[in-house]
């Protein structure tokens, strides 16, 4: 993903954001491509939401960045004919009807279908003169849901999507986001603090840490780079010797972390295994602290 | 324009006092006017008593009942849509940053100038015509229920129907409308920056020139901010009508006095050519904008998300 590319969807090169003396994106090279899936994690003010900001245009930004050809921040009226873009479901307004919200949607968003976002809300309880505020933090789910899969974009941008609902409605969104809207052409970033519910859909990975990227990979290279290890007491030594990135216990025992290209001197130690991608954030995070 | 229309189909979804209010006004005059009407039906005696101020043989008498039954409430109509033209002007640039949907507005390709535009429109075109709308309905529908009242008691309300009086009285009322919101486009530009700006107490903010021009008064020296404000402020009704010309003075009470009396002849006071002609409307337009384009400026520089 990092390889540099002038037909990425998304091109930035020194990203830089300052809000007063605090760095929030300290010029940052990204460069993502088109038919991905990208899992933006960071911790809060780590600056993902800076960089979707920045993406979206929502931001001036120093630096280079250009999204599907365009300066995001000149070309934002452009851009957003392109991208569907909503953030976590608290914004949508609570005094509008759904149809209200339908209709705002078709008059504003040319990529948008009224009639795709209505046969959507057909398979659900919610009702076109229901407003917002009416409806239980699912139904807003399934409302958000309906907008983002009715807009015809290249990209689809969001932003902690499933913040406060509960774990039922979070595999709901997710599951029919990849089954419903992903057709490998468009691009979908998200971020979330519940890395294990979208590892599984993730196609990329890019850990944001104090305004910088610390990882920027594919799952797949990061499946062949990153191992763990199940170390018993008296092979530990050894194991802390070869330069785990992280080390962290887990029942009683000690499990060591390894960025290699090779897991062949590893399985002597003990039980190796991948990683999952909290835990190796953790580890990014942590720059290796035991 | 399709997008230009969703965006005034939300202002008026999202505030709905923008037309709750002139109709609710009118609707109140028109029923004040039937429950008027009401109570004297079965006594032919109180309803004579309560149009009898239309004599049909006394010329002045009948004008003053036309002007009494027409063109009397519309102070009261205006002086609503004012109101509520005021709250929706401080309130619609900040109530979206206030509940973060400003988030699922910009969410959409649509422009900072559009949305700033449209909330303009809406306080400047939308807000007035509906009230004028409203007005005229309501007048039409009060000189139905006199004219039958009037018929039952044995009058002939034919001569209650001079539509040249009511026409009149329509675009003396687009008149005011029109010029008040140029001549006073800096202070509803000043409301829009406000809206924009102020992160809480937006009514204070909204209010801060006042506090300004009595803190200035307080202070020795020369007042600078104050005559600026004061005699724009005031300056309208001697802009927009040609007062000196017709009652010989430009005294605002006695053109006020003047109109009380004759509401439905005050068209002939209307002098579009020297409000267009004078400076100040002008360089006000030009504040206005300077205001409306900070407005713009805020709205998308400003990271209130």
């Amino acid at each position: 993903m990092m390889q540099s590319d002038s037909q990425a969807v998304i091109r930035a090169r020194g990203l830089q954001k300052r809000y007063g003396s605090t760095v929030a994106l300290a010029g940052i090279d990204l460069d993502i491509h088109a038919g991905r899936i990208v899992g933006l994690i960071g911790r809060n003010g780590a600056g993902k939401t800076t960089a979707l900001k920045s993406i979206l245009g929502l931001t001036p930004f120093g630096g280079e960045l250009h999204v599907l050809g365009m300066d995001p921040f000149r070309n934002r009226r452009a851009l957003m004919e392109q991208i569907s873009y909503i953030a976590d479901v608290a914004v949508l307004p609570k005094w509008m009807r759904v149809a209200d919200v339908l209709d705002f949607a078709s008059a504003c968003h040319p990529g948008f279908s009224a009639e795709a976002a209505l046969a959507t809300l057909q398979e659900t309880d919610i009702r076109l003169r229901s407003k917002v505020a009416e409806l239980s933090k699912g139904m807003v789910t399934q409302l958000h849901l309906a907008l983002v899969m009715a807009i015809d974009a290249r990209l689809l941008v969001l932003d902690e999507p499933t913040l406060g609902l509960d774990v039922v409605y979070r595999k709901l969104f997710y599951s029919t986001l990849l089954n419903d809207y992903f057709d490998h052409s468009r691009t979908i970033i998200v971020t979330t603090h519940q890395v294990e519910e979208i590892e599984h859909i993730l196609t990329d990975v890019v850990f944001i840490e104090r305004g910088e990227i610390i990882l920027a990979e594919s799952l797949d290279v990061v499946a062949e780079r990153f191992f763990e290890v199940r170390v018993p007491a008296d092979t530990l030594e050894r194991a802390r010797a070869l330069g785990p990135i992280a080390e962290r216990r887990d029942v009683g025992q000690h499990v060591l972390m390894y960025e290699t290209d090779s897991a062949d001197r590893l399985e002597a130690l003990g039980e190796v295994h991948r990683p999952r991608l909290a835990d190796l954030f953790v580890a990014k995070v942590t720059g290796g602290a035991p | 324009m399709k997008p230009f229309v969703g965006l005034l189909k939300r202002e008026l979804r999202e505030h709905p006092a923008l037309y709750v209010g002139p109709l609710g006004v009118n609707l109140l005059i028109a029923v004040s006017a039937l429950m008027l009407v009401a109570r004297a039906i079965g006594s032919v005696e109180n309803l004579r008593n309560i149009v009898g101020v239309i004599d049909l043989a006394d010329p002045a008498a009948l004008e003053v009942g036309r002007n009494a039954l027409i063109a009397s409430p519309i102070a009261f109509v205006i002086g609503v849509t004012i109101v509520v033209g005021y709250f929706y002007f401080i309130d619609c640039l900040y109530a979206e940053r206030k509940e973060r949907t400003i988030l699922f507005f910009k969410s959409f390709p649509v422009t900072d100038t559009a949305t700033v535009l449209s909330k303009l429109v809406c306080g400047v075109v939308i807000l007035p015509a509906l009230s004028l709308v409203a007005f005229a309905l309501t007048q039409i529908f009060v000189l139905i229920i006199v004219s039958v009242a009037m018929f039952f008691a044995g009058g002939s309300p034919g001569a209650l129907w001079s539509l040249g009086g009511i026409v009149s009285n329509w675009l003396f009322i687009f008149y005011v409308l029109l010029s008040c919101a140029l001549w006073y486009a800096p202070f509803i530009g000043f409301l829009l920056l406000v809206s924009a700006w102020a992160k809480r107490a937006v009514f204070l903010w909204s209010i801060m020139p006042f506090i300004a021009m009595h803190a200035e008064w307080l202070i020795p020296g020369p007042n600078v901010l104050t005559p600026l404000v004061v005699n724009h402020f005031i300056g309208y009704p001697v802009a927009a009508f040609a007062v000196s010309e017709i009652l010989g003075t430009n005294d605002e009470s006695a053109f006020m006095t003047w109109l009380q009396d004759r509401p439905l002849n005050a068209l002939m006071f209307a002098d579009p050519g020297g409000f267009v002609r004078e400076p100040a409307l002008w360089v006000g337009l030009m504040i206005a904008a300077l205001f409306v384009i900070g407005a713009i400026f805020l709205r998308r520089y400003r990271d209130d998300s």
